[in-house]
């Protein structure tokens, strides 16, 4: 017997997203500044729902204060641009600058339990907000502009906020993988399945959570920067809005909570739900809430998690299989 | 020799409470290394939550767990493991979402600080030790009871450890699997673990313990060679109550 992490079809997939991801970063040279803002957006979506997976679907934590990170990103790099660096730079800054203040929230935040850690995320993000409202020099209550992008024709800057969103995407989405295939990662999932069991097989239950809401702060900030670009304008009533988590969630769980995959076929299916029905008004919001109701009930694992369990497929290989060495078929 | 008949873990007069009602009251045992104890006793004697103290998910409200002379009571259950105290789960706790492999993968790299194919070969051999082989690809939500019983007790092996915790492991099992679980556990006594079993099938017990302890009502009744505790009249009582 042997173990085996790459199948056949694992290989094919790993290939064909590194490709996809190579034929992305071509959009912006092919399609209208339009489109590239449109898919900016998808690739955002993408983001949050994989950070958001990675600390529910691993960690256990379930957090509806993520929009903490999306707004320090946002407002660190309008910060950051206004103490003079070049805006570029100042996203790279806020992005660290989110991961960086998510160790002190997390020293706070993991002490608290499931529902409590939940409402103390959300509560978090609201005194951040308050903080940022505070501010005249961040445009308090009103909103900022991030002026500094001005300076650029904007067909550059639109494939330079797509180059940038990929880019972050691909670093995430990486970081995510390579944790997973690590021999971390069979922890994080014993984590998932059950904390308890998991402690009692030597996993340090609480520094791995450190490591995922860490990861999910730095993530969150990458998007809350992109948001920034993307959209040239902020205001903490939307930027800090609970909103975020609602449409995290609803990503996660269509897609399939803790499973690898599934939280990107949850994006895509809410962009395009967002692309097709926006003119919808309120009912836009009460179809996205009955989808997520109805997943709930009737497929509980999401789209990819029933398509794994149905048909035993992994695309990505986070996991094991034992095989039959060379030898042991020939003796079969 | 001297350390060979030192104790590797012992519960110094534990106590324990949940609210009005006394689990633990004064609990002193000792393991050695290689040597295997066997605990009996009625449902609600405290065996379980004796073991859960020794293994750290629990704290006691009172006395001290040590360790190879050393007192690891404020220890948690992840440290406790790490240092090579592993248990199984009365009720079985799988991974569900994870295959036998990687359910005994976590044992094996997080507990036993194992990487790599060093990981994986004694992975492979646990499987193999606990006839999970033809198994080991399936999600752990798909075994039913007793391959989920035979899982913890491999969980457990994974994390190669100096003492062993086993609680109710040998329900249910047919003459054969009975015979092949008492010849693994002999076999590790053997290799110098120490091993702690608590279990309803006395006489599967008495195949593999030098020493014998029946626990009533949060305190130790009776201790001694198996052969004597089971004939002892207080044991007897605690189990068929008393023939007034």
């Amino acid at each position: 017997m042997k173990v085996q992490r790459w199948t056949p079809m694992s290989k094919i997939f790993t290939g064909g997203t590194v490709v996809a991801a190579l034929l992305l970063a071509s959009v912006p040279l092919v399609f209208d500044p339009d489109v590239v803002q449109k898919l900016t957006t998808l690739l955002i979506l993408m983001l949050l729902a994989v950070m958001w997976n990675a600390l529910a679907g691993y960690g256990g934590l379930l957090s509806v204060g993520q929009q903490a990170f999306i707004g320090i990103g946002a407002y660190g790099t309008v910060f950051f641009a206004d103490q003079g660096v070049s805006p570029y730079v100042a996203m790279l800054l806020a992005t660290l600058l989110a991961g960086l203040i998510s160790v002190p929230i997390s020293l706070f935040a993991l002490r608290l339990r499931a529902a409590q850690f939940a409402i103390g995320m959300w509560v978090i993000a609201e005194v951040i907000s308050i903080i940022v409202r505070l501010d005249q020099n961040l445009g308090a209550g009103t909103g900022i502009s991030l002026i500094q992008l001005n300076q650029y024709e904007p067909n550059f800057r639109q494939a330079y906020t797509f180059w940038l969103a990929l880019a972050f995407a691909v670093i995430f989405l990486a970081a995510l993988f390579f944790l997973l295939r690590s021999p971390l990662g069979a922890s994080l999932q014993a984590i998932r399945d059950d904390e308890d069991a998991a402690r009692s097989l030597g996993v340090r239950v609480v520094a791995r959570k450190r490591l995922l809401f860490v990861l999910a702060g730095l993530g969150c900030g990458a998007a809350g920067v992109l948001i920034a670009a993307n959209t040239l304008f902020i205001e903490p009533g939307s930027i800090f809005s609970v909103q975020w988590s609602a449409y995290m969630i609803f990503m996660v769980l269509v897609g399939g909570l803790g499973t690898f995959e599934g939280p990107i076929l949850g994006a895509i299916l809410l962009f395009a739900i967002q692309t097709t029905f926006t003119q919808g008004g309120p009912w836009y919001l009460v179809g996205l809430g009955a989808t997520a109701a109805l997943f709930a009930l009737v497929l509980p694992r999401g789209l990819w998690g029933t398509v794994e369990e149905r048909l035993g497929l992994r695309l990505l290989p986070v996991g094991y299989r034992v095989v039959k060495t060379k030898g042991e078929e020939r003796a079969a | 020799m001297e350390a060979r008949t030192e104790a590797v873990l012992a519960a110094v007069d534990v106590r324990k409470r949940f609210g009005a009602l006394a689990v633990l009251e004064g609990v002193n045992l000792a393991l050695k290394q290689g040597e295997a104890v066997g605990i009996v006793g009625p449902n609600g004697a405290g065996k379980t939550t004796l073991l859960n103290v020794l293994a750290g998910s629990l704290a006691p409200d009172t006395g001290s767990i040590v360790f190879r002379n050393r007192d690891v009571t404020s220890k948690g259950a992840a440290e406790r493991c790490k240092l090579g105290i592993a248990r199984t789960h009365q009720v079985p706790r799988p991974f569900a979402g994870m295959t036998v492999f990687e359910n005994v993968l976590v044992g094996a790299t997080a507990g036993g600080r194992r990487r790599g194919a060093e990981a994986y070969d004694l992975c492979l051999h646990v499987l193999d030790q606990t006839a999970l082989t033809p198994l080991a690809n399936r999600r752990a939500e798909r075994l039913g009871l007793l391959q989920r019983k035979r899982l913890e007790l491999a969980r457990a092996l994974a994390v190669d450890p100096s003492v062993l915790l086993l609680d109710e492991i040998g329900g249910g099992l047919t003459d054969a699997e009975s015979a092949a679980l008492v010849e693994t556990v002999s076999g590790l006594r053997d290799r110098g673990i120490a091993v702690l079993w608590i279990e309803h099938i006395v006489h599967l017990l008495m195949q593999v313990v030098g020493r014998l302890v029946c626990m009533d009502a949060g305190r130790i009744i009776a201790e001694g060679p198996p052969e004597t505790v089971v004939s002892q009249a207080a044991v007897i009582d605690a189990y068929l109550g008393s023939q007034a």
